[in-house]
């Protein structure tokens, strides 16, 4: 047994990282800079980043170790959260390295495994974390590719970790095959599926809030809530180009099938027997297995809305339509905007909808969660006057990390009248300390081998599962639902406003 | 017999309005009302005891800076001994920062109260009449324990802050400290920023630490050298406590021309303190052994502790951020963590051994 390092026994609030080094494949593409090495660094500034650590980045691109390091203090200088300084990065810089290699070069790889060799003799330790930044068509090629080189195979007593970004696969049969060859290359717990939405502080807080207050677990149930509502709002389009991914994918594979059901199930899932990884992930995936499947196209059409935006005003500026935007076909049936009705089957649930809404061009940046409770009998108050009085509990997820709790008071003044007011916590004004971003987390997690907030392989398949009836609805039925629309800076189509009407219930106004 | 007048402790300081005692809670009131474009903000009440009359100035500028991070009520309070009655004169403040992406203006309140005179539990009433309720309590009781120190003071507080390395008989304060937090039940944390001030170090070591090689260096270690800034013997000693603990080292020999004499697993081992006018609180450990040397070093104002192994002719070296050298920036360290009280006591017994 590796001896223990007893001066670590009262220092770690967290498990320590442990030396490795992190292998970037898609080291040129803009996540290197402008969140991985960023995120590194700022773990190097907190002081929980490893000595040893090694970053190499392998790429297509023609570049020097030098170059590489430039290019990255350059855009750390723009981002990073704790600021940059030099002293620090000349210590960071010196530990990352540049590998150039076509993805599909078998020797590529082995002059990888080679370069990691001498890495580990300077002192890297013999730990590997590999991380693929790629487009999705290179997932099974670069896993391949280390398989080919043996780097899939960890050293004794060391690990080797695959760490993989979003989109995990299109739909179900893609993501199985993607399954398939990550579980021929790396085992199920050294495979890390990132969800970034999970590194976000008020994400994490969303268990805390629920099972470390007395308060709210009794009362999170459908004998209290009427229904939940998700949000997530983006007041850009198709600018930078991004236009050329997103019509491929749209907003319900972009957007719902990873990060807003990861917020249903953090939302709706049973207390975890213990907070393993294994232990939140199993709880988790019952949400998943209990969203109540869509019979047909038609039930779709009454659950699902999508929509894309025609031409309009946002932030003061002319904007054009979707099928106007860069890149966008302009016959494009890809949504910009979806709305559900989730239902989920199970004791805690029943009865209770979920809707969600996310969308491109609407009005602000805003994602949250929203906790509609049931209204109090009126026969005290406001009679008859019917009043919003219901109590409603948001979770902010981003912008304005919060919680905040929305309640009824009396107005002041003889007459017993009652008005809205708003209980507020904010993550900036309570904790002045700015919160580590969400890659500073998921990478610390990683190399700390916590995989707790990582999505599991039963987890993804299950979400491509809800996911594909729709896709199947829209994009293969002989009736597909409507594609809605909606002028670019309003609240979505009128449709999805009728999907809650229809049950008497309207979307929080953000 | 006449006395001659104490100086006026608010002479000269901006402290805000002064406000009658009993209007503060309205005062504070109209305070937030005038400025609509501001947050109130404040996660626990952090109020600090001076008994010296010069401290408010000095305590305004820190809570100034402690509140960028820590949003709090703060209530400051110093004490001039004087004969007769009681006299308090009491202002209300208050520190606003912008929020993140400079939207919003962040404010927390500061209430000040100069106390001449004295009176049976003058300190508690003033101090417990004003804190703002369902928040935690935070005291850092300034200089060493008095008779103002007493039981309905600390049996109310969550957290107490110190700062050992003033004190001029740390021995005789480190037992009234014991006794007070028995009597309290364990009621409060102790935060001692002299402990605070050896953390980074800590920190720094057990980096250096965590590659076997070094580790494999531990039972063989023969001699370490902690060099300390004047004033800051204790935190050298804290060090050296913990690295024993740690270690499981045991003192052995008490204070010699050549230091201490402890027992590494059954080989000697020296240990020796420097003091060096003019550097940081702690600016050098240096531990040897017959198969390689672990140095960290800190530089005046350096925001870095800078770590140097070198095992077998391989050497590594590494950079711990250090970013506490104020009180404001110790108190915010301090505050940020929590403080395991029975361990800081624990190492006492053997800081006792340092000192005796």
């Amino acid at each position: 047994m590796e001896a223990t390092n007893p001066f670590r026994e009262d220092l770690a609030t967290r498990t320590r990282p442990e030396p490795c080094t992190v292998v970037i494949f898609g080291a040129s593409g803009d996540l290197t800079g402008r969140k991985l090495i960023p995120a590194l660094y700022n773990i190097a500034a907190d002081g929980e980043l490893p000595p040893t650590l090694k970053v190499v980045g392998f790429a297509r691109r023609e570049k020097s170790h030098e170059s590489f390091r430039e290019e990255l203090e350059a855009m750390n200088r723009k981002v990073s959260r704790s600021g940059h300084n030099d002293q620090l990065w000349a210590s960071f810089q010196q530990n990352i390295f540049y590998h150039r290699s076509e993805f599909e070069d078998a020797a590529g790889y082995q002059s990888l495994a080679r370069l990691l060799d001498s890495l580990d003799e300077a002192g890297a330790g013999g730990n590997r974390l590999f991380y693929l930044s790629v487009a999705p068509e290179y997932f099974p090629i670069v896993l391949r590719g280390l398989a080919a080189a043996g780097l899939n195979q960890p050293k004794p007593g060391k690990w080797a970790r695959a760490v993989i970004e979003k989109p995990f696969g299109t739909d179900l049969a893609t993501a199985d095959a993607l399954n398939q060859v990550v579980s021929e290359t790396f085992k199920e717990n050294d495979t890390y599926r990132i969800d970034h939405y999970l590194g976000k502080e008020t994400a994490q807080n969303l268990m805390v809030l629920r099972f470390g207050n007395a308060l709210f677990e009794p009362v999170w149930n459908n004998r209290h809530i009427d229904h939940v509502q998700i949000t997530c709002a983006e007041n850009l389009g198709m600018e930078g180009g991004r236009g050329g991914y997103y019509d491929k994918a749209g907003c319900l594979r972009d957007m719902v099938q990873n990060h807003l059901l990861q917020l249903v199930m953090l939302t709706a899932m049973e207390p975890p027997a213990d907070l393993t990884a294994d232990g939140i992930r199993d709880e988790k995936v019952k949400v998943l297995k209990s969203l109540r499947p869509f019979k047909d196209a038609a039930n779709v059409a009454r659950n699902v809305v999508r929509a894309q935006y025609t031409a309009g005003t946002s932030g003061g500026k002319s904007v054009p339509g979707y099928r106007e935007e860069d890149r966008i076909a302009p016959d494009s049936m890809t949504e910009a905007y979806a709305a559900i009705r989730i239902n989920i089957d199970n004791w805690r649930w029943e009865g209770v909808p979920f809707y969600l809404r996310v969308g491109k061009q609407l009005p602000k940046k805003a994602t949250e969660i929203s906790i509609h409770f049931r209204k109090p009998p009126h026969v005290l108050f406001n009679r008859g006057t019917g009043d919003d009085s219901a109590n409603v509990l948001v979770v902010r997820i981003q912008p304005d990390e919060g919680i905040s709790l929305r309640i009824q008071s009396k107005i002041p003044g003889p007459a017993v009248r009652m008005e809205r007011v708003k209980m507020d916590f904010q993550y900036s004004t309570s904790f002045g300390k700015a919160s580590p971003e969400a890659y500073e987390r998921l990478l610390l997690d990683a190399m700390s081998g916590d995989a707790t907030l990582f999505a599991r392989r039963d987890e993804v398949e299950w979400a491509w599962r809800y996911i594909d009836q729709i896709e199947q609805a829209w994009h293969q039925s002989p009736e597909p639902p409507p594609m809605c629309s909606y002028p670019a800076g309003t609240w979505g189509p009128a449709e999805a406003d009728a999907l809650l009407a229809a049950d008497g219930r309207e979307w929080r106004r953000l | 017999m006449s006395l001659s007048a104490s100086p006026d402790p608010a002479a000269g300081l901006d402290l805000g309005s002064p406000v009658p005692l009993a209007a503060i809670p309205r005062s504070l009131k109209q305070l937030w009302e005038s400025t609509a474009a501001v947050t109130r903000a404040s996660a626990m009440n952090f109020a600090i005891c001076s008994e010296d009359g010069a401290s408010l100035g000095p305590n305004t500028d820190l809570i100034r800076e402690v509140t960028r991070e820590h949003a709090c009520r703060a209530i400051l309070i110093a004490i001039t001994p004087a004969p007769g009655p009681p006299e308090i004169r009491a202002w209300i403040t208050a520190h606003c920062q912008l929020a993140a992406g400079g939207r919003k203006s962040v404010c927390s309140e500061q209430i000040t109260f100069a106390i001449s005179g004295s009176g049976p539990q003058l300190l508690p009433n003033t101090l417990f009449a004003h804190v703002d309720s369902d928040l935690p309590l935070t005291l850092w009781w300034q200089g060493p324990f008095s008779p103002r120190w007493e039981r309905h003071l600390f049996t109310e507080i969550d957290r107490l802050v110190i700062d050992s390395s003033g004190w001029q008989n740390p021995l005789a304060e480190f037992t009234t400290l014991e006794q007070s937090w028995h009597e309290a039940n364990r009621g409060f944390s102790v935060n001692d920023l002299s402990w605070t001030r050896v953390l980074p170090f800590r920190m720094a070591l057990a980096a250096c630490f965590d590659e076997p090689g070094a580790l494999a260096l531990l039972p063989a270690i023969s001699e370490i050298t902690i060099t300390h800034g004047s004033g800051h013997a204790l935190a050298a000693r804290m060090l050296a406590a913990w690295i024993a603990e740690k270690a499981g080292w045991s003192v052995t020999g008490g204070a010699s021309s050549s230091g201490f004499t402890l027992s590494n697993h059954g080989r000697t081992l020296t240990l020796t303190f420097k003091d060096c006018p003019g550097a940081c609180a702690i600016a050098r450990v240096h531990l040897s052994a017959p198969g390689g040397t672990i140095l960290l070093t800190r530089e005046p104002r350096s925001p870095f502790i800078e770590g140097r192994t070198d095992i077998a002719g391989q050497q590594t070296s590494s950079l711990t951020p250090c970013p506490c050298d104020s009180p404001a920036d110790l108190v915010k360290e301090r505050l940020r963590r929590g403080c395991n009280t029975r361990h800081y006591f624990a190492l006492l017994e053997i800081v006792r051994q340092f000192l005796a």
